[in-house]
C-alpha cells in the first residue's frame, strides 16, 4: 500500500507529489500520457510536428503517436486544448503566473466586492498569500523581460490611461509585465540568434526563441531543471524525483507514465464512502493493475477529473460534479502594424492588464500556423459574408468574424507586424457549462467526456465583461499604433480551465470542502484546476492551482499522516537549487 | 439489382457521387492510378468516392487560403502567391480526417446511413441534370451500391467522404447548377467564393434539413449530439483548413525532423527569412520595464499597512 497516489502529472499533480515527497511519504504519481525524457531530441519546435491535435507530440493521446488521440465530444463550435504527458498542459503553457483577483475570495471587503462572481473561494486571499509566495519561490516566478511586442503593449496601455502595477497583487485596473515562470535571460540569452552562442552555460534562462507553445528546450545543454520555462516537467517533477537529495528526510516519488487510471476504488465504511486506491492500465500493453493507498489525489484536469469520478460511480448527491466549468470566455483582437512588432519572438506573452471585476488582457505572440488558426476561429461567421446572428461592432474595425481567405493572406503577410491581444473575461460559475458522459462509444478508458458550453447563453455579467475587455483591447492596440484592429469573437477556446469540481463553503454547489477533500468521499482530494472555486477574476489559473495544491498537501499530511504545516515555518527550496540540479544531472533526468 | 429511383439518383448527383463517377469513367487512368482490383466497383466507384472527397476538401482549403491552383480558379478568387493547395493543406486535412480524427466509426457510419437515406428523399427540384441525367443506369447503380456498401458493412466510412457528401449537398442547395460546375467531382468545389461561404453558413448554423437528414440514421442516445457535431465540424473545417495550410507538413521529414525547403506558410508570413530550422533564440531582449526586474507582495493586501506605501 502506498501512502498517496496522485493521478495526473500536469499543472497540479506534481506539486502535491513533490510536497509530500519532501515530507518522506511514499508517493506514486500516475500519468496517462508520454514522459519525454530527452526533449532536445524528441521535440522539433515545428508547428505541425508539435501541435497537431491528432498526431503532434503535444496532444491529448497516448505516447505512441501512430495511435489515435483520445477523442472528446464538444457539441458546439469550440476547441478543447489539453495535453497529456508528464508536465500535462503546462508543456504548452506560457508560464504566466499572476495571483488571483482578491475579490474572488471569502472575506473580501473592497468597495467593488459586488463586481465579482458570488461563488467565492472558501478561504481568504490573505490566507493564500503565503502559499503563493511558496510556489513563487519554488518555480521560481520572476518579472518578465521585455521585447518589442511588450514595449508596444505597454505604450498602448499607457495610452489608454492605465497605471502600472509594481506589486504581485491586483488592487486596481492596471498594466504590468507578467510575473512568469520563465527564468530571466542571462549571459548571451536574448542578445543573439546564433545557436552556437546560445548553449548553456554561456546562455542561461530565456533565449527569446518564441516557442513556448512547442515546448521549452532552451537553453540547449542545460540540465532539465534549468530550462527556461517552468512547466512542471522542468520544475516540480525533477524536484519530486530527487526529493531525497534536497529535502532532509525526503523520499523520491515513483512516477509512471503511459499509466491511465480508469477507476477510483472505494469502499463503504459505516455511512461514509472512503477512497482506497485506483485501477489503471498501461497504454502500451493494455495490462491492468490495481494499487491501494491511504489517500488518493485526483489531478487529471477539469475535463478528466469529472470523467474519472463519473466512470468510477462515485457519489454526486448535489449534482455538481462536472458543473461550473469556467474558461475565461476568451476573445481575440489583432492589431495590424506598419512597424515591426516582434510578434513571433520571445516568451509567448510577457505583458498584461488586469481589470478587477471584469477580467484582463495579455499580449500573445504566435508562429504562422497558430496565427492563421487564431484568425479562422470565430462564432461570428466570415467577415463580409455571414455572421451567425452576431457580427458585433465596436472600437475595432468592421464587424467581428473570421478574416476571409483572400484577406487572411494580406493580414498575415508579415507575422512580425501583428500584435495579438487575448481577451480574458472574468466569467461566472454556471451550472449549465459542464462535463457529462458522452453517449458516443467509449475508448479503452471507458465512456468519454462531453464538454458542454452554452456560450451564447452565458450570464449577463460574463457577456458584459467580455465586451468590456474587448473594447479595452481594441483601444489599447490603437494607442499602440495599430493601423487596423480586428476582433474575432472566438468560440470557447477551452484552455484556461477551471472549477468543474469546485471547492466552496456552500455544500449545495461545491464538490470539495475548504481543504480540497471531496465532500462525499473521504481520503479523496483534488489538486488540478478542477478544484478552483471560480474563474479567479481572470488571472491565468495555474499559479493558484499550485498554491492550493501546496496547501492541500499540507492538509493531507496534517489530517492523515500526523504532521505539521510547513509553509511559513521553513524556507522553500527553489527548483533551480544546486542540490536539485546536481541530482538531476547525476541521475540522468 | 433494382433500378435506381429518381430520388436516389438525385442524391447521387447532389452529393457529387455521380459527377465523380462520370469523371472517373471518362478518365480510366484515375481508376488505374488508385490500384484497383474488383473490376466494377473498384474501377469506378472506389476511385470516384476518393475523388469526390479529395476535390471537395481541396475546394475547402482553397477557400481558406486561396492560391493560383485550379480550385482557387474555380471559386474565382485567386492569389498570385502560393496558397493552401501548394502547401498540401488539402492532403493533410484528408489524412487527419480519415486516419487520425478518432470519431468512432459506428458514429460516422450511422450518420452516413441516415444522411444517404434521407437526402435522397428530400424532394428538391433539380431540373439541371444535363448530361448527368442521361448517364447510364449502370453507373448510377454502381455508385449507389458503393455508398450503401459503406454504410451497411463494417468497413469504416472515411470521415472526409461524409463531410464531402454534406458539403456537396449544401452546395446544391445554394446553387443547384453546381452539379455541373468546373470541378465535376464536387459541386462544393465548383461554387464561387461567395457561394462557398453560403454553404458553410448553412453547415455552421446546423441547417434544419441537414440535421433532420442526419438524425434519421443516428442511434437513439446520439440524436441531440447531431446539431452540436455539425456546429463543431462547421467551425473545425475552417480553422483547420487555414491552420494546416500554414504548417510545415508538406515539406517535413519526420525521420530527420527537418524540412527539405522553406514551408509555404513561412514564406507567406515572412517568418524567419532565410531559415529552414526553428531558431534557438533572438536578439530581441530590450530590458525590464522601468528597469524593474522583481516585485513583491503589496503590503496593503495583507491589511498590515495603508493601501499604497510611499517608497
Ligand atoms: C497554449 C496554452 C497556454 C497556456 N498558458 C498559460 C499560462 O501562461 N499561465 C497559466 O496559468 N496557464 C496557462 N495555460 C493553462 C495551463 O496549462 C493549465 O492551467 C494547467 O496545465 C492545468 O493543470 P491541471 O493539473 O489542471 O491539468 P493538466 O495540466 O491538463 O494536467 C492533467 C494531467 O493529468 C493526466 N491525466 C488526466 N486523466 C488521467 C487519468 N485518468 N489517469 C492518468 N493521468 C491522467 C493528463 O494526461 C495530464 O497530463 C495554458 C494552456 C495552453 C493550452
Amino acid at each position: 500500500m502506498r501512502d498517496v497516489i496522485v493521478i495526473g502529472a500536469g499543472g497540479g499533480g506534481p506539486v502535491v507529489a513533490k510536497e509530500l515527497a519532501a515530507h518522506g511519504l511514499d508517493v506514486l504519481l500516475l500519468e496517462a500520457g508520454p514522459w519525454y525524457r530527452d526533449p532536445e531530441r524528441e521535440w522539433s519546435k515545428f508547428e505541425h510536428d508539435a501541435n497537431d491535435p491528432l498526431t503532434g507530440y503535444f496532444r491529448y493521446g497516448p505516447s505512441e503517436r501512430s495511435k489515435p488521440a483520445w477523442f472528446r465530444e464538444t457539441p458546439q463550435n469550440s476547441y478543447l486544448w489539453q495535453v497529456a504527458g508528464v508536465g500535462g498542459t503546462t508543456q504548452h503553457y506560457y508560464g504566466n503566473c499572476p495571483r488571483a483577483q482578491p475579490g474572488v475570495f471569502e472575506g473580501y471587503q473592497g468597495p467593488d466586492a459586488g463586481a465579482f462572481d458570488s461563488r467565492r473561494f472558501p478561504l481568504t486571499y490573505q490566507e493564500l498569500v503565503p502559499y503563493y509566495e511558496w510556489v513563487e519561490a519554488t518555480l521560481p516566478v520572476q518579472t518578465a523581460a521585455m521585447g518589442t511586442k511588450e514595449q508596444l503593449f505597454f505604450e498602448g496601455a499607457q495610452g489608454i490611461g492605465l497605471p502600472v502595477n509594481t506589486t504581485k497583487d491586483i488592487t486596481e485596473s492596471s498594466f504590468r509585465p507578467q510575473e512568469n515562470a520563465i527564468l530571466q535571460p542571462g549571459g548571451t540569452a536574448g542578445t543573439t540568434s546564433d545557436s552556437s552562442r546560445l548553449l548553456y552555460p554561456q546562455a542561461t534562462g530565456c533565449t527569446f526563441c518564441g516557442y513556448c507553445f512547442e515546448g521549452c528546450v532552451e537553453p540547449r545543454r542545460a540540465p532539465r531543471n534549468l530550462k527556461a520555462k517552468r512547466s512542471t516537467d522542468n520544475s516540480y517533477v525533477p524536484m519530486a524525483l530527487t526529493a531525497d537529495a534536497w529535502a532532509p528526510g525526503g523520499r523520491p516519488v515513483t512516477l509512471l507514465a503511459d499509466a491511465y487510471v480508469d477507476e477510483i476504488l472505494y469502499e463503504r465504511r459505516g455511512s461514509s464512502t472512503v477512497a482506497r486506491g485506483v485501477r489503471w492500465h498501461d497504454t502500451n500493453t493494455g495490462e491492468a493493475q490495481t494499487e491501494t493507498a491511504r489517500v488518493v489525489v485526483m489531478a487529471g484536469g477539469c475535463t478528466e477529473d469529472p470523467r474519472l469520478w463519473q466512470n468510477s460511480g462515485l457519489p454526486d448527491p448535489n449534482g455538481w460534479v462536472g458543473r461550473g466549468y469556467t474558461d475565461h470566455y476568451f476573445d481575440w483582437v489583432i492589431g495590424v502594424f506598419d512597424e515591426y512588432t516582434g510578434s513571433s519572438k520571445g516568451v509567448g506573452s510577457s505583458a498584461r492588464c488586469d481589470f478587477p471585476g471584469h477580467g484582463g488582457l495579455e499580449n500573445v505572440g504566435l508562429p504562422p500556423a497558430l496565427q492563421a488558426f487564431s484568425m479562422a476561429f470565430s462564432e461570428s461567421g466570415i467577415q463580409g459574408h455571414y455572421d451567425n446572428g452576431r457580427g458585433f461592432r465596436g472600437s475595432w474595425d468592421g464587424t467581428t468574424g473570421r478574416v476571409p481567405g483572400d484577406e487572411l493572406k494580406d493580414v498575415l503577410a508579415d507575422v512580425n507586424k501583428l500584435l495579438n491581444v487575448l481577451v480574458i473575461s472574468d466569467d461566472d460559475v454556471e451550472a449549465q457549462n459542464r462535463v457529462v458522459r458522452s453517449a458516443l462509444p467509449g475508448d479503452e478508458q471507458g465512456p468519454i467526456p462531453k464538454v458542454i458550453f452554452k456560450h451564447r447563453r452565458r450570464s449577463a455579467r460574463t457577456l458584459a465583461n467580455r465586451e468590456y475587455c474587448a473594447d479595452q483591447a481594441a483601444r489599447l492596440l490603437r494607442a499602440a499604433g495599430a493601423r487596423k484592429v480586428i476582433r474575432l469573437d472566438w468560440p470557447p477556446l477551452i484552455l484556461h480551465v477551471q472549477s468543474t469540481m469546485r471547492m466552496g463553503s456552500d455544500p449545495r454547489h461545491s464538490v470539495l470542502d475548504e481543504t480540497a477533500e471531496a465532500r462525499f468521499v473521504e481520503r479523496l482530494f483534488i489538486a488540478s484546476n478542477a478544484a478552483l472555486a471560480n474563474a479567479l477574476g481572470g488571472p491565468n489559473p495555474t499559479l493558484t492551482t499550485q498554491a492550493l495544491a501546496t496547501r492541500t498537501a499540507e492538509r493531507i499530511v496534517q489530517k492523515y499522516f500526523g504532521g505539521d504545516p510547513w509553509v511559513g515555518a521553513v524556507t522553500p527550496t527553489s527548483s533551480i537549487d544546486d542540490a536539485a540540479t546536481q541530482a538531476v544531472t547525476d541521475r540522468g533526468l | 439489382m433494382a433500378a435506381v429511383g429518381y430520388n436516389r439518383r438525385q442524391f447521387l448527383i447532389r452529393t457529387g457521387a455521380l459527377g465523380a463517377a462520370a469523371t472517373v469513367a471518362l478518365n480510366p487512368s484515375i481508376g488505374r492510378a488508385a490500384g484497383v482490383l474488383d473490376p466494377l466497383i473498384d474501377e469506378i466507384a472506389g476511385p470516384a468516392l476518393k475523388l469526390l472527397a479529395r476535390d471537395t476538401i481541396a475546394g475547402l482549403v482553397a477557400f481558406e487560403v486561396p492560391g493560383n491552383d485550379r480550385y482557387s480558379r474555380a471559386q474565382r478568387v485567386t492569389d498570385a502567391r502560393p496558397g493552401g493547395i501548394d502547401a498540401r493543406g488539402d492532403e493533410l486535412l484528408l489524412i487527419d480526417l480519415d486516419e487520425f480524427l478518432p470519431i468512432p466509426d459506428t458514429y460516422v457510419r450511422a450518420l452516413a446511413a441516415g444522411f444517404s437515406t434521407a437526402v435522397s428523399e428530400i424532394p428538391v427540384p433539380l431540373d439541371l441534370l444535363g448530361p448527368l441525367g442521361g448517364l447510364g443506369e449502370r453507373l448510377a447503380l454502381h455508385m449507389d451500391d458503393a455508398l450503401r456498401a459503406f454504410t451497411r458493412s463494417d468497413a469504416a466510412v472515411p470521415l472526409s467522404l461524409l463531410i464531402a457528401l454534406i458539403l456537396n449537398f449544401l452546395a446544391t442547395q445554394v446553387k443547384p447548377s453546381s452539379v455541373l460546375g468546373a470541378i465535376p467531382g464536387s459541386p462544393f468545389a465548383s461554387l464561387d467564393f461567395d457561394d462557398k461561404a453560403r454553404a458553410l453558413e448553412a453547415l455552421e448554423s446546423a441547417d434544419a434539413n441537414l440535421v433532420a437528414a442526419l438524425d434519421n440514421g443516428a442511434p437513439e442516445p446520439l440524436e441531440g449530439s447531431l446539431s452540436g457535431l455539425l456546429k463543431f465540424v462547421g467551425g473545425a473545417l475552417q480553422e483547420f483548413g487555414a491552420y494546416l495550410s500554414y504548417v510545415e507538413w508538406g515539406v517535413y521529414d519526420p525521420a530527420t525532423k527537418s524540412v527539405s525547403k522553406r514551408p509555404v506558410g513561412w514564406d507567406l508570413t515572412r517568418y524567419m527569412p532565410g531559415r529552414t530550422t526553428p531558431a534557438d533564440g533572438w536578439d530581441e531582449l530590450i530590458g525590464y520595464f522601468e528597469g524593474r526586474s522583481s516585485t513583491a507582495t503589496d503590503p496593503a493586501v495583507l491589511g498590515a499597512r495603508p493601501r499604497k506605501s510611499v517608497h
